[in-house]
């Protein structure tokens, strides 16, 4: 693989780990309420921490989306056809979570709030699970493009328990970034308890749907375990998100803020390094063994190196800018009691 | 319904849509940054409720400017494939400084709607003029990508297959700067107008000051934006007889060429018939407008065989719906600027409030209407010349069902979004109520 198509396939690592992160820790957000107590002050507590930085949250997705159709043109092609389904039920989501949130920020008279949570609280759900649908069926390897009927063309290759689990373990993913942000945001004693509790209960439900996943593919007959433990990346991955467990619920029992976010979020990158050394150097791989890599589905060369050129400048300045707002509002990280 | 009919209407649904709410987004953080200016400089508290009341109204349409532009960058590909193909490599590009742009614009509308008090205030507006900025920005680039579409550019056709790819010629075409214009222009006026006229209505009911300070200064951007904008609107035509002129000829239901060609007003095209019927026609000012000389020839519809005709009716009626009521604006924006500096008592009486009330819808059906006109007026194609819409369309079927679950869907949060409006403006008058006690 050249290095200019290298460069763009670290860009798109890059925006969908960020989007794991920020996007997932809202999505997660969304989902963790519905385990909160009646209490106010803690369900105010996420809306609080969500209302200035969930709409720059989830612009890293539009990034991954524009690094797909513009440098690798033929896999946004095929996600948006042969997962067109998976792909509809996510923006439903999206648009419906987004207004859900909003409203239920800005309707000062409304007589039943509680359709806004509930609304809010189950596309969060629904979303995380499609998204991780969507992840499963890239990997699993059934997209069958020589198909015939409605069923296997679009429905056979997410429509799984593989899937359905890689949608689960997502699910669990975005709960646990969620609720290790969250901590770092409840100011009173109660709510500060409950949000390390959320934090070790995700993160117990992160480990055992992730097992899932495995058992499941092992349970259909799928190389997946084997594979991923054969290749180097996906091994020091899994080793080091799991070694990253011990300091983790150490950082949790002593409340220290700042280690806690830099502990959960190492971990879950590490879930996402695997990942993308599982798939690398392949982006989408289609039934019978038949894959598209980076180089192959990469488009022209005049267009990916301005496309690299459009990325770097928009990193320069998007970085700062995010910087400024994260400093701005979530400044409390480097508060240590 | 016929798949490739139920792609398109899902497509204007879809465009039309977040057409109005990034509108907003484009030109209401300059409303509010005016506004917290006067607040800055003359202290009058007013002001600072008003920026507050405005920037409620900007947080919600915003989001939802947001969530449905996400959903547009899928459908781009949920729909047209056979568009993505090559369009997503060729004109990525603003697409990509779009993104960039939009960042920035939620970066910094998430610091000026939460940020009060917590940073200087010069800062603090500053964030509110970044949004505006962005917002501008954000638009120019993706009208790039629309103006693509119809003055392609940055590749070399080689049956089928685009060679030779430059983005920056792609992006930087010849229709990318006009369309742009005329779009950032076109979401002043009609924003501008909505609010002033909302405030107009407001203030018809309550006499509150704050409204009436409100309404000048949507008034005033509004103005300026409607009293300039049928200049840069001919420069756009000029371009389009240029480039396109089976667009302008359907615009203008001329299905003869001719020189000396007459621009007309209203008629009912007749496409059995050939012929314009009903219509006010002014002898050779089309070719004058168009070309600079009354005698200049204008191409008709008879240039090209019938079934590349783009829709001829709807094409014809969108612009002359655009271009009354873009004139009744200026008109109205004209007037509007002379009472204002002239401090006309006229401005406050109950003739021109409701004058200004009925403006309300104006400037977004003219532009709604523009944009029919620029989409309808190039098919039959999707990339100018180059590639038919009917063979971007995506094998799968189904295409109905998405399209009646977005129709239930937008139509249902524009209502939602109509309701939090008007709840957010009891509770303003209510506070205001309580202050006047």
């Amino acid at each position: 693989m050249n290095l200019l198509v290298l460069s763009l396939g670290f860009f798109l690592a890059v925006a969908l780990l960020f989007y794991v992160i920020f996007g997932g820790a809202d999505f997660g957000a969304g989902i963790v309420e519905i385990f909160l107590p009646k209490k106010a002050s803690a369900k105010n507590i996420v809306t609080k921490a969500m209302a200035p930085v969930w709409e720059a949250n989830h612009v890293w997705l539009i990034l991954a989306v524009v690094i797909l159709f513009m440098g690798f043109p033929s896999v946004y092609l095929a996600v948006t056809l042969y997962l067109h389904l998976p792909v509809l039920f996510v923006l439903i989501g999206i648009v419906a979570r987004g207004c859900a949130f909003t409203f239920r920020y800005y309707d000062v008279l409304a007589e039943h709030p509680a359709i806004y949570s509930r609304l809010f609280n189950f596309s969060s759900v629904w979303t995380a699970f499609f998204l991780g649908t969507i992840v499963g069926a890239c990997t699993y390897g059934q997209i069958d493009p020589a198909a015939t009927g409605y069923y296997d063309l679009y429905l056979r290759s997410w429509l799984n328990p593989f899937c359905a689990s890689v949608g689960l373990f997502t699910i669990c993913l975005f709960s646990f970034i969620a609720s290790v942000f969250l901590c770092g945001e409840a100011k009173e004693r109660s709510d500060k308890d409950i949000f390390l509790k959320l934090a070790k209960i995700t993160n117990a439900a992160m480990i055992l749907s992730g097992s899932v996943v495995f058992i499941s593919a092992k349970v259909l007959g799928h190389s997946f375990g084997k594979e991923f433990f054969s290749k180097s990346l996906c091994l020091v991955s899994f080793l080091a998100a799991t070694l990253l467990e011990g300091p983790f619920w150490k950082s949790l029992k002593n409340e220290k803020i700042l280690e806690t976010r830099i502990f959960g979020v190492a971990m879950i990158s590490f879930v996402l390094f695997g990942w993308f050394g599982l798939q690398y150097p392949v982006l989408l791989q289609y039934a019978d063994g038949m894959s598209v890599t980076f180089q192959e589905a990469a488009a022209p060369e005049s267009v990916l190196k301005v496309l690299l050129g459009s990325l770097v400048c928009g990193v320069a300045i998007i970085f700062p800018a995010l910087f400024y707002l994260m400093k701005i509002f979530k400044a409390q990280t480097f508060e240590e009691k | 319904m016929e798949n490739l009919l139920a792609a398109r209407l899902q497509m204007a649904l879809s465009l039309g849509f977040h057409i109005i709410f990034a509108s907003i987004g484009i030109a209401m953080p300059f409303l509010m940054a005016t506004s917290y200016a006067f607040f800055l400089k003359r202290r009058d508290p007013d002001y600072k409720i008003l920026t507050h009341a405005w920037s409620k109204g900007v947080a919600i349409f915003f989001a939802i400017g947001a969530v449905s532009g996400t959903a547009l960058s899928f459908e781009l590909g949920l729909l047209w494939p056979g568009f993505m193909k090559y369009a997503g490599p060729i004109i990525g590009m603003p697409f990509s400084w779009e993104g960039t742009a939009f960042f920035l614009e939620a970066i910094a509308l998430g610091i000026f709607l939460y940020g009060w008090g917590k940073i200087p205030e010069r800062i603090h507006w500053l964030s509110g003029l970044a949004v505006g900025i962005s917002g501008v920005a954000s638009a120019y680039f993706v009208i790039c990508a629309n103006a693509w579409m119809n003055s392609p550019a940055g590749f070399e056709w080689n049956h089928g297959q685009p060679l030779n790819i430059d983005p920056w010629a792609a992006m930087f075409n010849d229709a990318s700067t006009i369309q742009g214009i005329h779009m950032i222009a076109a979401a002043f006026q009609a924003v501008g107008f909505a609010v002033a006229g909302v405030h107009a209505a407001l203030f018809l009911r309550t006499r509150y000051a704050i409204h009436f300070k409100g309404l000048k200064i949507a008034l005033f951007i509004g103005a300026v934006a409607a009293i300039v904008q049928p200049l840069i609107g001919h420069f756009a035509a000029q371009s389009v007889a240029e480039r396109q002129p089976m667009k302008l000829a359907a615009m203008e239901s001329l299905f003869k060429t001719q020189k000396s060609a007459p621009f007309v007003l209203g008629g009912i095209p007749s496409k059995t018939d050939e012929k314009l019927d009903f219509a006010i026609e002014i002898p050779g000012l089309l070719s004058w407008l168009a070309f600079g000389d009354t005698e200049a020839e204008v191409k008709g519809l008879d240039q090209i065989p019938r079934e590349n005709w783009p829709p001829v009716a709807v094409t014809h009626f969108s612009f002359q719906i655009m271009i009354l009521l873009g004139s009744l604006l200026a008109g109205v924006g004209l007037f509007a600027i002379l009472a204002i500096w002239m401090r006309m008592a006229l401005l406050e009486s109950k003739f021109f409030l409701i004058v200004l009330c009925l403006c309300i819808p104006l400037g977004f059906i003219a532009l709604e209407a523009g944009w029919i006109v620029t989409e309808t007026g190039r098919q039959p194609w999707i990339i100018y010349g180059i590639l038919k819409t009917k063979d971007a369309l995506t094998p799968r079927p189904g295409i109905g069902v998405t399209f009646f679950i977005y129709c239930f869907l937008y139509l249902f949060l524009t209502f939602i979004a109509g309701v939090l409006l008007y709840r957010q403006t009891q509770l303003l008058h209510f506070e205001l109520k309580g202050k006047k006690a």
